[in-house]
């Protein structure tokens, strides 16, 4: 994304499901990490750059896993939802309460009107995933009535016999198109940034899929959030390395390291990436 | 003291109110004058575009009441993003708009030099060592989060704080007991409230 003198930012990713937060392993194990409140004012005192909040409820069976082996998570356990909740809105109002950062926020978002309430409700970006795939000028409609930079388009991936082949729903449905090919059509949609995540490395700690995510990063003007496999910090500076993009995030890697921005941070920046300490 | 947050209907003003509140700070969220006359200070969210807000402020009559307060009796201001910009004598943003013009200038578009805008994201500022109060306890070179298209280009002399980004632009300025800040101190976590703290203790 050419030459800027903004600050890369480090960026959580939360999962909630059914009203819970939870960590995943490739789209398809869940284990329940705590209670959203608790983590939200947890990344809050941790200084975090932004946050992306992505709501993955779905009914159907999946396996998940309560523990507590994650920190924070004791406290937690008695105080976890058992459903969605029923007001979205008032769950994100209640989040912006506590949130003195940017705060994305997506999960089957389906029209405008949504997109509206859920910025209304204090978040200042939305993520929109299948929605974008299925009815793209919906991105171009919600770019046009907040702006741009309010709209960030997910894209998730897997390695197939055709490539880096886009899947939506959850993973659960192939789209047989190619993701350079849907991301540049993102961003002629009216995307304002792309959050690019691979379904193989979801949970895996195995890395970024850096030399993807530089091709993604060059095909594009929009600032790029790479997502998925980070297991250590290492593969923080070695996907900022090979990929140079505009925000580095993780899931996994948040819930299981107290202190994990400003260690992610104080690495980065003796590595000599320019971040905000 | 008590803070009286400016609702002139625009977008999202709820983080200021959260921020404010967050600091334990007795505050005021109205458009309404008679509500808003025992604040000692104020705050300006801007959400919107240049004309967008002075259209609204003017639909509620509050540029008048701004002015009687702020300007004539000394009250103090706190101008954010387009809170910033319309202390100019005008904006270019979708048109040229007449601003409130409580400084000398014009906002104009980021000259970016090829960077794409709006400028988004964190980045670090250079205070003036004349600029007062509002950077107390916050360490020169902090980051704050920006996103915005337009900048303040002030015609007079008075302190500023600067951001680059492909040029040099004023991130903050202060004449007396008018402030601006071109950044989201609401949204730019400890420093952010380290600087909401300040202005609201003045």
């Amino acid at each position: 994304m050419g030459k800027t003198f903004l600050k890369i930012r480090i960026i959580p990713v939360l999962l909630l499901r059914n009203g819970a937060l939870v960590r995943s392993r490739k789209f398809s194990f869940y284990q329940i990490t705590g209670d959203p409140f608790l983590q939200v004012e947890r990344f809050n005192s941790w200084n975090v750059d932004e946050m992306i909040y992505l709501d993955i409820s779905r009914s159907g069976q999946v396996e998940v896993e309560d523990t507590n082996s994650v920190i924070g998570a004791t406290s937690a356990r008695n105080r976890i939802y058992q459903e969605r909740p029923k007001d979205l809105y008032e769950f994100i109002e209640n989040l912006s309460r506590r949130c003195f950062m940017p705060l994305a926020f997506g999960g089957g978002i389906k029209c405008l009107e949504q997109a509206r309430k859920i910025l209304a409700s204090g978040a200042d970006k939305v993520v929109v995933n299948s929605l974008a795939f299925k009815t793209p000028e919906l991105v171009t409609n919600i770019a046009k009535e907040f702006g741009k930079q309010c709209v960030i388009v997910s894209v998730d991936y897997k390695d197939t016999a055709s490539g880096k082949e886009v899947f939506i729903e959850g993973g659960r449905t192939a789209t047989g198109m190619h993701a350079l090919d849907w991301i540049r059509q993102a961003e002629r949609l009216g995307a304002g940034e792309i959050l690019i995540n691979s379904i193989d490395r979801d949970g895996m700690a195995c890395g970024y899929d850096g030399e993807f995510y530089a091709q993604v990063v060059r095909s594009v003007r929009i600032p790029v959030i790479i997502c998925g496999g980070v297991g250590c910090l290492e593969h923080f500076s070695e996907g900022f390395r090979q990929a140079q993009p505009s925000a580095l995030a993780a899931a996994n890697f948040f819930h299981f390291i107290e202190h994990s921005d400003q260690r992610i941070k104080q690495y980065l920046s003796n590595e000599g990436v320019n971040v905000r300490v | 003291m008590k803070i009286g947050i400016i609702d002139y209907g625009g977008g999202n003003t709820r983080s200021v109110v959260n921020a404010v509140s967050f600091l334990g700070k007795p505050y005021i969220f109205s458009d309404q004058e008679k509500e808003l006359l025992e604040c000692s200070h104020f705050i300006l969210p801007g959400v919107g575009s240049f004309g967008k807000v002075m259209e609204l402020l003017e639909k509620r009559h509050l540029t008048g009441f701004l002015e009687r307060y702020i300007l004539k009796e000394g009250r103090y201001y706190l101008g954010v993003c387009v809170g910033m910009q319309i202390l100019m004598e005008e904006g270019e943003e979708f048109g040229m708009h007449r601003g409130l013009g409580w400084m000398r200038g014009k906002c104009l578009k980021l000259d970016t030099q090829g960077l794409f805008l709006p400028h988004i994201g964190w980045n670090s500022i250079r205070v003036g060592t004349d600029f007062l109060h509002l950077f107390n306890d916050i360490p020169d070179g902090s980051s704050f989060y920006f996103i915005h298209s337009y900048a303040a280009c002030l015609e007079e002399n008075v302190p500023v704080a600067t951001c680059c980004y492909g040029t040099e632009f004023s991130a903050a300025v202060m004449k007396d007991n008018i402030f601006g800040v071109q950044f989201h101190p609401e949204k730019s976590q400890r420093t952010g409230l380290q600087l909401l703290k300040n202005f609201c203790e003045l």
